[in-house]
């Protein structure tokens, strides 16, 4: 019953605190933790990379490094209800890192190669989509615009994590918003 | 589409293809021992002195270069009885551009002194000149009429452009009435009708590396910088459209700008204006980003209008077009 409730309890707590809790743990040596702060932000880790590297092969060896930093790092972690900027920090880093070591030009063909499929549902549309914003939005676009939708963070926030102004940070989601309403009409860019 | 709407579909597609990374990242860790944050009191003492160290090698280093820089500066002072001529100096660059972009070097007495091609057409329309000694006069005869035997200059083209940079304003406004009459004449010499714009430019290596890196020539890239300066703040698909623009475009765009931009409202201006216009609808902007941007019109001809992006609150935001010499408003989008 006491573990049951203790779940229920963080159930209640918001998602920054269910991250700020499983980096806790994490820091503690649980090992639990780890899988609880994947489950949370496997997809935030994994599209902000890709929508800096934009290929898919890249973008999992990033969102990999960043997991084992964080798992390194998480005694560092102090808690202040943003746990997503310290971790968009560390995967940063390991972009950076990245850029620093390897070939940066990629292709358009290694933007999620296009699948050919009889049946068009929903998701191939959105994945359609996402493969054109990869394409055709510039570097800058694409991540305000994945960190805004994907993470839910605010452009204040954006502009802090990524020491911009916050004029910088709304006129690239602006831009990148028409943009990709410009590819959905299959209109030319 | 909303925006919501196509941020949703966005997630919903980074989910699916989002991989499983769970296994390979907890082999990874094992691996890995987990750092241990550091007690604040002996960070700092460990910083003390590390900046005493930093500086005693700061010293050393200044001290070296002291060294150095004096030993070198006595050996300029000797004299080494070298007798051998300085260089003839350059009194005036001049380009041509039309596709070919030829650039040409004169000393005080307008000869030639140096002919660079400045693209592949170029080369093939200097290929068969030797101008190096020739009067500017002369050299632009021949350039003019290799183009037009090289097909380069035909009825069809739209402009010439001619860029001089000299040592002295009054030089170099002299050497643009000189250099225009001359393209005239020969021009009209291979009964050909184009107009010629002639601009004065600074060269500076700026200038040259963007030319470089955008593969155009010094005097296309003085002009678009020309058009970027006097428009503001462009979008980079602006800027690219600019660089594309073929040698007439532009020239066209940097005149029409020069007549029409002593009259266009200021950015200010047209933010007040957007302002008061929310303000009858009863909206209250939380922020402004106004920018010029180049739009076709229905006869093909870029004009600058300004696209002012207004930010309500979280989530909700609208763009509007303003006319830069009318204030005319119109809007374009809207995000909520």
């Amino acid at each position: 019953m006491l573990a049951l409730w203790i779940q229920d309890d963080e159930e209640l707590l918001s998602r920054d605190g269910r991250i700020e809790a499983a980096i806790a743990r994490l820091a503690s040596g649980d090992i639990a933790g780890l899988e609880t702060l994947y489950s949370e932000i496997k997809t935030d880790v994994y599209a902000y990379a890709l929508s800096k590297l934009v290929d898919p092969t890249l973008a999992e060896d990033v969102a990999h490094d960043t997991f084992v930093q964080i798992y390194k790092y998480a005694s560092h972690y102090r808690a202040e209800g943003k746990p997503l900027a310290w971790i968009f920090t560390i995967e940063l880093n390991m972009i950076r890192k990245h850029f620093r070591t390897k070939n940066r030009s990629v292709s358009l063909e290694d933007v999620l190669e296009p699948r050919v499929e009889e049946d068009f549902t929903l998701r191939v549309i959105n994945r359609e989509l996402l493969r054109e914003m990869l394409a055709r939005l510039s570097e800058e676009e694409r991540e305000v615009i994945t960190l805004h939708a994907v993470s839910g963070l605010k452009h204040r926030e954006i502009a802090a994590l990524l020491d911009q102004p916050l004029s910088t940070v709304l006129s690239r989601y602006n831009r990148a918003i028409k943009r990709i309403n410009a590819i959905e009409k299959g209109e030319i860019l | 589409m909303k925006k919501q709407d196509l941020e949703g579909k966005l997630r919903d597609a980074y989910e699916s293809e989002t991989p499983e990374l769970l296994e390979r990242i907890k082999e990874s860790c094992a691996k890995e021992t987990p750092s241990v944050a550091a007690p604040e009191a002996s960070v700092k003492k460990e910083r003390s002195g590390t900046r005493r160290r930093a500086l005693q090698y700061a010293l050393a280093l200044s001290a070296c270069v002291a060294i150095l820089l004096s030993g070198f500066l006595l050996y300029r002072l000797i004299p080494t009885g070298d007798d051998t001529p300085a260089s003839p100096v350059v009194d005036a660059f001049v380009y041509i551009d039309v596709n070919p972009s030829v650039e040409l070097q004169l000393d005080a007495e307008g000869r030639v002194l140096a002919c660079n091609a400045g693209n592949e057409d170029a080369e093939r329309v200097l290929s068969d000149l030797s101008l190096e000694g020739m009067q500017m006069n002369s050299a632009i005869f021949a350039i003019v009429g290799s183009m037009h035997d090289n097909g380069y200059l035909t009825l069809d083209t739209g402009a010439v452009l001619i860029s001089v940079d000299a040592r002295e304003d009054a030089r170099e406004e002299m050497l643009l009435s000189a250099i225009t009459a001359h393209v005239n004449v020969a021009l009209d010499g291979s009964d050909l009708s184009c107009s010629v714009f002639a601009q004065s430019v600074r060269v500076t290596d700026a200038l040259r590396q963007l030319a470089a890196d955008e593969g155009i020539s010094v005097g296309k890239a003085h002009l678009v910088e020309e058009v970027r300066r006097t428009l503001g703040k462009l979008s980079d698909e602006d800027v690219e459209a600019l660089l594309s623009m073929s040698i007439e475009e532009l020239c066209e765009l940097s005149s029409t700008l020069l007549k029409e931009a002593e009259a266009y409202l200021s950015p200010q201006l047209v933010q007040a204006a957007i302002d008061v216009f929310l303000s009858g609808e009863g909206v209250l902007a939380e922020y402004f980003d106004v920018s010029m941007c180049l739009v076709r019109d229905e006869e093909g001809i870029y004009r600058p209008v300004y696209e002012v992006d207004v930010f309500l609150r979280e989530g909700v935001t609208r763009s509007y077009r303003v006319d830069p010499q009318t204030g005319e408003i119109k809007r374009i989008y809207t995000a909520e």
